[in-house]
């Protein structure tokens, strides 16, 4: 009989890092307690358990390449999220995972690649960028424009590695607030807007988005506009989960289920499967 | 008395023979039976003394609850002086599980629950093994329901679909009907209890089965269902039985291919565990997220959603349709929704 | 029992003269004695209205979802009062709607009627004042209305609805005194030795399926976020084990204090049958001992749970 689908493997926090100014941002980098990590690609998310709380699912903000460790950026948001942000490093917690699909590196094989993200959301797109820029995976997408936006300059995540990421090689970085302070220098403007006003080079490449709903929404067709077809753009969905393997019935889009067949879906499947695109 | 290994042998028991024999056959393994609860029957474990009523058709309580269980505890937690949480899994039974008098519509729908536990993505190790244990003696339905429609949905009150026995009631007595090489194994030890049927048995059986009629209607094309329903996304139809749906649970908790769950934990932080148990896509906290944000927060996105599900999805998914006609959803319905009417109203005209 | 046609006309006449956005009544169910609430919201479809004595939900549990609207509602007396109450707690406002009273007769007892009667259909009963009659294969019998009433409209004490836009036409029937059957279940139940009380509830609750029909169908039932789904804390789980059942069903009833109109509609939509009245009953009861107070009789007095009074009962306290 195989492995209980809703048995966590047992991790234990070996680092805690706060990301924004407003602490309700914080990323747990995890080790197994027992056994190995199983292998996972950018897009997938897993499954984090606070025992005598529950669960919820996250995306992967490691990138495989990082060995012995996952990472998982968390927004304090309800019961489960508010419990985990008071562990401590040690604390041991549950991890189910990975479930999902990934991000179709295939498909990004040979292209531009457009990564459009915004807010807390971005944690995904860490770990595909992470991963396409380390040297061994760094020939499997051509040049790579990325645009991160968040209210305010505070809330950027993973500050250090941006920082680092402006110096890479064919890799533009475009981040944006909505509201600037005293410090900032960067555009003032919505994701969608900027996008616009830099208009990538859309004739080999394709666009990976993921971000709250508004963003999505208005980004989409400032990308279509561009020259994107909607097969070549991928939208990593978010939707309430329990089981992360197509059983419990809650986060299906029409037929599909976000956990199973997604969370990565193209702008055609999705308009295939609602009216919401 | 000869002791036949055929696999479609006869068997007479007395009704008054009835408990003797459960209680044998429930001390070499799990044994559920219909067991009345209030005004309608539901499955539970037998033990000796507990009334069973094999009447009610079909009982108010599906089936399904033997496999998928209203709660079920998936594993438990206890943290030690080390503060490191050890987990430990139930262990299952070994043993034999058999699902007493147990209708055709009820077995049909074991179909689907098996797409959904087994073969949708990994399979569930508690249904898994439940599954795997299951043994069958089913029941032929004599006085089927007004609301019953298992004849349109791939049943009927006499198909044995999933079982390895079928009992046809008698007036004194019970025939059990052996049909697998599974149900011989199991009945096999007991034939004491029995005396073997004659020629005028099987000649009953007839007659029973041709006096049995539940003509509602001609089977559904669930192709064209799907179809149907799927190009009418925005039907104003939705909306009046939305208009008149509680967004209560009771269609689905007493469905018995609807399975959706949630996952919770129970206990402190030092010890208690994670259950399983049952969920209503019909509930409107369902799909509502910690934001707040609901996708199905209007009771006309859940009503599709039910629907949808059952005619447009699983057919687009080819898995089993996800309705067996057993009807107790529009049995209980306070509100009188109505399956078969949905089915009407999507059906193509003549068909 | 309400001529159909003229049902339809009347409501009809009041949609357009009003200009409502829609009106909430019963259509006929596919089940039999089960009506369907519906919203009629065209003019050409009023016909699809009927009121007969399995018209017992009440209508103004629909009302949430039509706030802002311009809404009209057929009431009975007990919708009438459920109406009044989610006035009072600033649920909906009177202005936005147009409330059709029925002077009603007592709704009847669908499973009685189907237990005598098994296999009965909709179209074999028919009322006539205070008289049913069942078209059995050719067979005509007549039955007493008031034998066969719901237990918490036989104790009914406010069939005809007051202060409604539109009073229809009193039916020919004679208003059954209220009864104090329900008054004798709930004393009898006071009266019993504490375990063997609790024994009864814990039988009647052991048949819960946590399915919150009973929650859903009840117009004071209108929690964003119900108990039984707060996360924080997580007072229960859905696992429908005794505990769990019990918090809910002590729970609900408690917020109900002040509130409960008894209209029944709970134990009504109980698959399960369990005899909510006599926790309900009880519940009304005692409010009306400690505070003399009756729950949607009208709008100024204010409920006893929700204000404070110096000479509000303090024996509790002690």
């Amino acid at each position: 009989m195989n492995r209980h689908p809703f048995l966590p493997q047992r991790m234990k926090i070996a680092r805690i890092v706060d990301e924004v100014a407003t602490h309700d941002i914080l990323t747990f980098e995890l080790v197994p307690l027992e056994g190995e990590i199983a292998s996972y690609l950018p897009g997938q998310f897993a499954e984090i358990s606070v025992f005598g709380v529950g669960e919820a699912p996250f995306g992967y903000a490691s990138s495989p390449h990082e060995e012995g460790l996952v990472r998982f950026t968390v927004k304090r948001m309800g019961a489960l999220t508010q419990e985990l942000h008071r562990l401590g490093e040690g604390a041991v917690v549950g991890m189910r995972g990975p479930l999902g699909n990934s991000f179709e590196l295939d498909r990004f094989r040979g292209k531009d690649l457009i990564v459009v993200g915004g807010g807390y959301a971005f944690t995904t797109l860490r770990s595909l960028i992470a991963y396409l820029l380390t040297p061994e995976h760094r020939g499997e997408a051509g040049r790579i424009t990325l645009f991160y936006g968040v209210r305010n300059p505070g809330l950027f995540l993973y500050k250090p590695e941006l920082e680092q990421w402006r110096d890479a090689e064919d890799f533009s970085l475009h981040l944006t607030v909505d509201a600037a302070d005293e410090d900032w220098t960067g555009p003032v403007a919505l994701v969608p807007d900027l996008v616009k006003e830099v208009a990538p080079e859309t004739t080999n490449a394709v666009a990976v988005v993921c971000g709250p709903p508004p963003m999505i929404r208005f980004t989409l067709p400032v990308l279509e506009e561009l020259g994107l077809r909607e097969d070549d753009i991928f939208i990593s969905m978010e939707m309430k989960m329990k089981c992360g393997v197509g059983m419990c019935g809650r986060c299906n889009l029409g037929p599909k289920f976000v956990c199973k067949d997604g969370p990565v879906f193209t702008l055609k499947e999705l308009r295939e499967l609602t009216d919401d695109f | 008395m000869t002791r036949t290994n055929t696999s479609d042998s006869l068997w007479i028991l007395p009704a008054d023979a009835l408990p003797a024999f459960l209680s044998a056959l429930a001390e070499n393994g799990e044994l559920w039976v219909p067991v009345p609860v209030g005004e309608g029957a539901r499955f539970l474990p037998y033990r000796e003394g507990l009334p069973i009523d094999l009447t009610q058709t079909p009982p108010a309580h599906p089936a399904k609850s033997i496999l998928f269980p209203h709660s079920e505890v998936l594993f438990t937690y206890h943290r030690g002086d080390d503060g490191i949480p050890a987990l430990t899994v139930p262990e299952f039974d070994s043993r034999f599980l058999v699902a007493f008098g147990v209708r055709s519509c009820d077995l049909h729908a074991i179909n689907a629950l098996d797409a959904i536990f087994l073969k949708r993505s990994v399979p569930d190790t508690g249904y898994q093994q439940r599954r795997e244990r299951l043994r069958v003696i089913g029941i032929a339905c004599l006085s089927p329901a007004a609301t019953c429609f298992c004849d349109r949905m791939g049943g009927g009150p006499f198909d044995t679909t999933g079982m390895d026995v079928q009992i046809v009631p008698f007036e004194e007595s019970y025939l059990f009907r052996i049909l697998t090489e599974g149900g011989n194994q199991l009945l096999n030890p007991y034939l004491d209890y029995f005396q073997a049927a004659d020629e005028g048995a099987i000649r009953k059986i007839a007659a029973l089965e041709e006096g049995t009629s539940l003509q509602t209607g001609q089977p559904v094309d669930f192709e064209d269902l799907s179809q149907a329903i799927k190009t009418h996304n925005d039907d104003p139809y939705w909306e009046d039985l939305a208009n008149a749906c509680l967004g209560c649970g009771i269609c689905t908790f007493v469905c018995p291919v609807c399975s959706c769950f949630t996952l919770v934990d129970e206990g402190t932080p030092r010890a208690g565990r994670r259950v399983r148990a049952w969920d209503a896509c019909m509930f409107s906290t369902f799909t509502k997220e910690a934001s707040g944000h609901n996708p199905r927060g209007a009771e006309v996105a859940r009503v599709k959603q039910r629907f949808f599900h059952k005619f447009y999805y699983c057919i687009e998914n080819e898995e089993p349709p996800g309705c067996v006609g057993c009807g107790r959803c529009v049995a209980q319905c306070p509100t009188s929704i109505d399956i078969r009417e949905v089915i009407r109203h999507y059906q193509r005209e003549g068909t | 029992m309400t001529d159909k046609v003229s049902l339809a006309r009347t409501l009809q006449e009041v949609f357009q003269r009003e200009g409502l956005d829609g009106v909430i009544g019963y259509a006929a169910g596919t089940t039999p004695l089960r009506p369907r609430p519906t919203v009629v919201t065209k003019p050409e479809a009023f016909d699809s209205l009927v009121f007969d004595g399995f018209c017992v939900q009440n209508l103004a549990n629909y009302l949430h979802r039509h706030r802002g609207k311009r809404m009209g509602i057929l009431v009975k007396g007990c919708d009438r009062r459920a109406v009044r109450v989610l006035v009072q707690e600033k649920q909906i406002a009177r202005e936005d709607l147009y409330l059709i009273g029925i002077p009603c007769p007592g709704m009847l007892n669908r499973s009685q009627l189907l237990e005598e009667y098994p296999g009965l259909q909709g179209d074999q009963v028919a009322e006539e004042g205070d008289t049913l009659y069942l078209e059995l294969s050719g067979n005509r019998v007549t039955l007493s209305r008031v034998d066969y009433l719901l237990p918490t409209c036989r104790a009914c004490r406010h069939r005809v609805p007051d202060d409604v836009d539109l009073l229809l036409d009193p039916l020919p029937f004679t208003s059954p005194e209220a009864d104090g059957s329900l008054a004798d279940e709930v004393k009898s139940i006071a009266e019993m030795e504490g375990e063997e009380r609790a024994g009864l509830f814990r039988e009647e609750l052991s048949r819960c399926i946590l399915c919150y029909a009973c929650r859903n169908v009840c117009p004071f039932c209108y929690c964003e976020t119900c108990f039984t789904d707060s996360l924080q804390p997580a007072w229960m789980t859905p696992a429908p084990e005794p505990d769990n059942i019990f918090f809910y069903h002590v729970n609900r009833m408690m917020h109900m204090a002040g509130r409960c109109v008894t209209c029944g509609s709970c134990e009504w939509a109980c698959p399960e049958h369990i005899q909510l009245r006599l926790l309900y009953g009880k519940l009304v009861a005692d409010v009306e001992e400690l505070f003399a107070y009756e729950p949607g009789l009208d709008e100024t007095t204010p409920q006893p749970l929700s204000h404070f009074s110096e000479h509000d009962p303090d024996e509790h306290i002690g």
